[in-house]
């Protein structure tokens, strides 16, 4: 063989190996790399390394788990999800979740000491808390505590959460008229119709165990108003879990009292320039979630101003 | 010569086959209102032998007219009222080309008003006409759009007492932060210095021609494609669109910079005067809707001061065969079998005077017996 064509053949091989190599990295959900901390009987902090080394400083990002549907949602499936997504960008991810039993009010209550646990761990880096479906309600909660903790948060994001849902029809009063059953995982065609998509056919998302979710915050306006982290608020254009209807007046009440809060609100849907209209299912778990609604999740959080 | 031919033949196929036309007509109207302005108010008798009390006026929204309220025909909500017993008045606000066309700079009337006027002249004269001739003391107002939120402004505003129910199809009075689309218009407004009017007419009727080549981020501001159907969609951009003033432009710009929606030049709020809205209302909103965020509905259905206040989200985990848009809450595939028979059953439990008051019982005089 001469030398053209070993050289040739190397490229070719070595090619194979990256494109092979680049596929999986974005799929990588190994059982082995999840490393779970206990906080105190009532939640679980699971670390999620980086698969992909990047110069930048890239922040740490920590989850609250979604509740409502299980957080394997966020990273195992036929197709890119959250986590996964994220790793390959050079984010190290921890995903706070409550113990078995355990409910909304007790993951709030242990997120002061996740994050003490995610600084001990991430020493020195950046740290941005990311509320997902309805388990951002913890996330707003533990912020509105004013608690020393929350000073080390760099900013914060609600993805697909909904917080205000005193109104005629809304999805938290039909579950409560339901006689919420404590579980979406006895998988009542009520829960069934919010979880799963209708956009995509096929697509839906595994229910989950919530209790005690709040029907708004109003008791808290005020506290709301004052907070000045940076927040986005980003959900779907169709999501009739968490609709717009149900935080569009937190977002404008956030922060209210200084003009200078930097709040993003974003309604993923074609009048924004996507593809289509997302709902609950689709902004975690659709094809084009990975290249139309993370991209969003990852430019909020590399934002440093 | 024959490329000429072929040219040709496919303009007149596309032509032909584009052809849309408008069936259902009333009597028509021209009241005038107090600044000179003519409108139409199109009269449809009620077919039925129920007595209702009051007649109803029906209003279009921004950059339209009359027309979409009965594309459907006999499956339109005109229809649908005259079959249920109700007197059907259904206007175009001024501007619009029945009343005679607005010039851009020349003519008896030009493109120099904005949603103020409306408020405070149109729903004013329209009010006053229908009740002049149909003896009735009060109407039931049903507004699409900006054909709710005028009401809300009057009633709201100019505390006014002639209606005595109000049903809004994806009326916002709030704005949720813009849409990129929307930016997109924001953005282009400097472009209006030099026209006196959005020249929307001419632009729907050409894409009336083939709507599938409009891109989809524009037409879904106005309605949810697979929920109208493609002859609806030409029906709507031929017949039921209107260019909108300068001035009417710019106060919605400011409205929607603003967050609410405000009189011109943002002297006061019409939204922060929702709780004098004390009358039964009906708030439609479309899940799907992009002009009229669901959010925006509820906030003015949160705001609006009335014990006797229902919001109606039309999506699909409410039942509904679809999540719904701006327009096809009116004139959508569906919109005859699942909206407006709700909005009718509201109405008719509501469409009744109040119950005359007895009055006090005195003690009888004794008199004298001859």
């Amino acid at each position: 063989m001469s030398h053209n064509s070993i050289l040739k053949t190397l490229v070719s091989v070595f090619a194979v190996i990256l494109i092979t190599a680049c596929g999986s990295v974005a799929n990588f959900t190994s059982k082995d790399t999840f490393q779970g901390i206990r906080i105190g009987d009532k939640a679980e902090l699971i670390r999620f390394p980086i698969t992909y080394y990047t110069n930048d400083e890239t922040p740490v990002v920590l989850l609250t788990s979604p509740l409502i549907f299980t957080d394997t949602e966020l990273y195992e499936g036929e197709h890119t999800r959250l986590i996964p997504w994220l790793n390959s960008r050079g984010f190290t991810v921890f995903l706070v979740r409550p113990s078995k039993g355990r409910d909304l009010n007790d993951l709030s209550s242990a997120l002061p000491e996740a994050l003490k646990e995610v600084r001990e761990l991430s020493r020195g880096s950046r740290i941005v808390l990311g509320g997902l479906s309805l388990g951002g309600q913890a996330a707003l909660e533990f912020l509105l505590t004013e608690s020393a903790e929350t000073r080390f948060l760099s900013r914060v994001f609600f993805l697909g959460t909904g917080f205000d849902y005193e109104y005629p029809g809304s999805f938290l009063r039909r579950m409560t008229n339901e006689k919420w059953p404590g579980s979406c995982s006895s998988a009542t065609s009520l829960c069934s119709l919010y979880l799963q998509s209708k956009e995509e056919k096929g697509r839906s998302l595994k229910p989950g165990n919530i209790q005690n979710a709040k029907l708004n915050f109003d008791s808290q306006k005020s506290v709301l108003r004052r907070l000045s982290l940076p927040a986005a608020f980003i959900g779907g254009k169709i999501d009739s879990l968490a609709p717009t209807e149900a935080w569009f007046n937190t977002f404008k009440t956030y922060g209210e009292v200084s003009r200078s809060t930097q709040k993003l609100y974003f309604a993923a849907g074609e009048d924004n320039f996507l593809s289509t209209d997302y709902d609950h299912a689709m902004l975690f778990s659709s094809k084009s979630a990975a290249s139309e609604i993370f991209p969003i999740v990852q430019k909020w959080v590399l934002q440093t101003k | 010569m024959k490329t000429f031919k072929i040219i040709i033949l496919f303009l007149f196929t596309l032509f032909a086959w584009s052809c849309v036309s408008l069936e259902k007509h009333g009597t028509i109207h021209h009241p005038v209102t107090r600044d000179g302005f003519k409108l139409t108010i199109e009269h449809f008798p009620p077919i039925a032998k129920i007595k209702r009390n009051y007649p109803v006026i029906i209003c279009h929204g921004l950059l339209s007219n009359r027309n979409y309220w009965k594309a459907k025909e006999e499956q339109s909500l005109v229809s649908m009222l005259q079959r249920a017993g109700y007197d059907v008045w259904l206007m175009d606000l001024r501007g619009r080309r029945d009343a005679g066309d607005t010039g851009w700079w020349f003519g008896d009337k030009t493109f120099t008003y904005n949603v103020d006027d409306y408020v405070k002249d149109d729903v004013d004269t329209a009010l006053s006409f229908v009740l002049k001739k149909t003896g009735a003391e009060k109407v039931n107002w049903m507004g699409h759009s900006m054909g709710g939120m005028v009401a809300y402004a009057r009633i709201g505003h100019y505390k006014e007492n002639r209606i005595a129910n109000l049903v809004t199809y994806g009326s916002p009075t709030v704005f949720v932060p813009l849409s990129r689309v929307l930016m997109t218009w924001n953005n282009a407004a400097p472009g209006m210095i030099i026209i006196p009017s959005v020249p929307i007419k001419m632009a729907a009727q050409w894409g009336s021609l083939a709507p599938i080549f409009i891109p989809s981020q524009f037409r879904v501001m106005l309605y949810h494609p697979e929920n109208t159907g493609y002859q609806m969609e030409r029906k709507l951009m031929w017949f039921a669109t209107n260019d909108i003033a300068k001035p009417e432009a710019k106060q919605f710009l400011y409205s929607l910079n603003a967050g609410e929606l405000v009189s011109a030049g943002g002297g006061f709020s019409y939204f922060e005067e929702l709780p004098n809205i004390k009358i039964p209302v009906l708030t439609i909103g479309g899940r799907r809707d992009h002009l009229a965020d669901p959010a925006s509905v509820r906030a003015s259905w949160d705001k609006i001061g009335s014990d006797d206040k229902t919001l109606m989200l039309l999506e699909r985990a409410a039942g509904f065969t679809d999540d719904y848009g701006h327009t096809d809450m009116v004139m959508g595939l569906h919109a005859h079998k699942e909206v407006h028979p709700k909005v009718i059953e509201w109405l008719n439990k509501r469409d009744t005077p109040p119950p005359p008051v007895e009055p006090e019982a005195t003690e009888q005089e004794t008199t004298d017996e001859p």
